[in-house]
């Protein structure tokens, strides 16, 4: 079983012109699942250009997509409108069609991000079966959203999909280089791997917009921990070995100890009206 | 460690990966477009020899034309630093004199002050850069840091202006930093900064603060998010003026309507830059 992370270079709002590269891009990359990054269908930095960019997911654009998806698993980043909303989604296709859909579930709209004003919000978080086995997906910030993490966690997700259009920035003293953004994402999602004892798979967009730059990272996090990666920018393809998953299991860790429902009972304990009101 | 540095720290600079990030993304932004090329004002300054340098780096030397622009009161040595740095970038260089047309406007206004004059050499360079990115197929690179940005010592649509800037998000400290990096030669990261618009200027006697510390006073503001009273007080303790903060803050401020398109009036439903919001890299 071969997965690859590939950070795709779109055209910002050229969806049928993204779409027919994804697929050329699909079709000559070897792997039984391959994940592209974050609105990569798109282009990120949308805001108004969104209403031309979202495709319904029963577009007729896809079939390319949905063609190449009869021999591997293939998940998409991309704009979906459905009913009165856009939604920063990612598609999965598998078999010829589309057989699962995420919407991303917190927009950021802090610092250089405005997501809110052009996307609503989803509000699941199931997990699909796919060729990896049970398998959720964290649209970039929804994994900057500890309690997501756990929730797929719970959900019973052994791998997760981290596709990501996440900026290079970051001066701060207390962070270590100028790409604190980077070692930022390594350390969260090893944190998760390392305490749930699940594959996670992360990559980003690989463009500039508008002088941003989406730097093409790609690596993926073995369950219980330890990091393999690939250099910016290329595509990473790598074996999902089933040896990883029963390694942690002799290593032992925290996850042999979760109390699911211990941890839904202090939840529901803790006072969340209180800190609804506390909300800066 | 002086206090100062204590108090008001910068951030270290990781030299590599703002290059990378720098000549990447100015490639990217360039070549997108079509175009590919790119012409650039080299003053004999540490900005523009940066920029040249990054353009050089980014394109190829071959797709870089650099443009020696003086007016009769610059400084020779303006002149003989930016061959220099055109000879390390390895680029064509060009010499355009804005003499006999700032001449021919200067003769007609009567007691013009030498603000209008640097105004106006600014804006004619300008003019120069532009028909001479379209002789050439190419764009127009910027050279202005970040912190003359700020504190709006600058020309607008003088200086200011250009199609892509690769050194408009840095300090000046981190201009230096990364042109020693570039190679950029001594005589222009030695000599003290200076607009050039009459002789003997600098900088730093014009604002009345060294670079060091507005860079200081200005990422603690904007990177670190602290108030003015808060620079105010870290100031004191490092025995500097407190009101050095104000003082920038206020600049800042002023100088606001040199960073942004000139005001629409509103009337329509959609206005251009309000609701119309549309990246300026559409369909890129």
């Amino acid at each position: 079983m071969k997965a690859a992370l590939i950070p795709f270079t779109p055209v910002l709002g050229d969806v049928s012109g993204n779409i027919n590269r994804l697929a050329e891009a699909a079709e000559k990359t070897e792997g039984d699942i391959l994940l592209f990054p974050e609105l990569a269908a798109s282009g990120y930095l949308l805001e108004r250009l969104v209403r031309d960019a979202a495709v319904s997911p029963k577009d007729s654009l896809w079939d390319p997509i949905r063609q190449i998806s009869r021999t591997k698993e293939i998940v998409i980043g991309a704009a979906v409108r459905q009913s009165h909303c856009y939604y920063n989604a990612s598609l999965v296709f598998s078999a010829g069609e589309l057989v699962f859909l995420h919407k991303k579930i917190y927009l950021p709209t802090y610092g250089m991000f405005d997501e809110a004003r052009y996307f609503c919000s989803g509000e699941s978080l199931p997990v699909y079966n796919g060729v990896l086995g049970k398998t959720g997906i964290l649209i970039c910030e929804d994994a900057w959203h500890p309690a997501l993490a756990y929730a797929v966690y719970a959900a019973g997700a052994e791998h997760v999909l981290v596709p990501s259009a996440s900026p290079a920035r970051g001066f701060s003293q207390e962070r270590t280089g100028i790409l604190s953004s980077r070692k930022s994402w390594k350390n969260r999602l090893e944190v998760y791997a390392e305490s749930f004892a699940q594959q996670y798979h992360y990559v980003n967009l690989n463009t500039v917009e508008d002088g941003v730059t989406f730097g093409g990272e790609s690596f993926t996090v073995l369950p219980g921990g330890g990091l393999r990666e690939e250099s910016p920018g290329d595509p990473f393809i790598y074996d999902i070995i089933a040896e990883d998953f029963s390694r942690a299991a002799q290593r032992g860790g925290p996850w042999q100890d979760e109390q699911f429902q211990l941890n839904s009972r202090l939840f529901n304990d803790a006072d969340i009206s209180r800190r609804e009101k506390e909300k800066p | 460690m002086k206090l100062l540095e204590q108090l008001l720290p910068l951030p270290e600079f990781h030299i590599e990966e703002a290059t990378e990030i720098l000549t990447n993304a100015f490639r990217r932004e360039i070549q997108k477009t079509g175009l590919g090329r790119v012409v650039v004002g080299v003053s004999g300054g540490i900005d523009s020899a940066l920029t040249l340098m990054i353009a050089a780096k980014a394109l190829g030397p071959q797709n870089v034309f650099a443009f020696y622009i003086p007016y009769r009161t610059s400084s020779p040595d303006s002149l003989k630093h930016g061959k220099e740095v055109v000879a390390v970038a390895g680029v064509a260089a060009e010499e355009i004199s804005i003499a006999d047309m700032a001449d021919a406007y200067f003769a007609e206004q009567k007691d013009i002050s030498p603000l209008r004059m640097g105004n106006i050499m600014a804006r004619l360079r300008m003019i120069v850069l532009y028909d001479q990115s379209a002789r050439m197929d190419a764009l127009v690179a910027g050279t202005s840091n970040k912190t003359e940005s700020l504190l709006g010592y600058s020309t607008l649509w003088g200086d200011m202006a250009s199609a892509v800037n690769p050194i408009g998000d840095l300090y000046k400290h981190q201009v230096r930093l990364l042109s020693a990096h570039f190679g950029v030669p001594d005589s222009i990261l030695q000599k003290a900064p200076s607009a050039d618009l009459w002789e003997g200027q600098s900088d730093e006697q014009e604002i009345g603060l060294t670079y060091d510390l507005m860079d200081r006073v200005l990422f603690h503001l904007l990177e670190r998010g602290l108030s003015v009273p808060e620079v105010e007080t870290l100031l004191s303790g490092a025995g500097e003026k407190p009101e050095t903060a104000s003082f920038l803050w206020k600049r800042i401020a002023r100088n606001q309507f040199k960073r942004k398109m000139p005001v629409l009036i509103k009337i329509s439903d959609v206005t251009i830059d309000r609701e119309f919001r549309y990246p300026r890299d559409w369909g890129l």
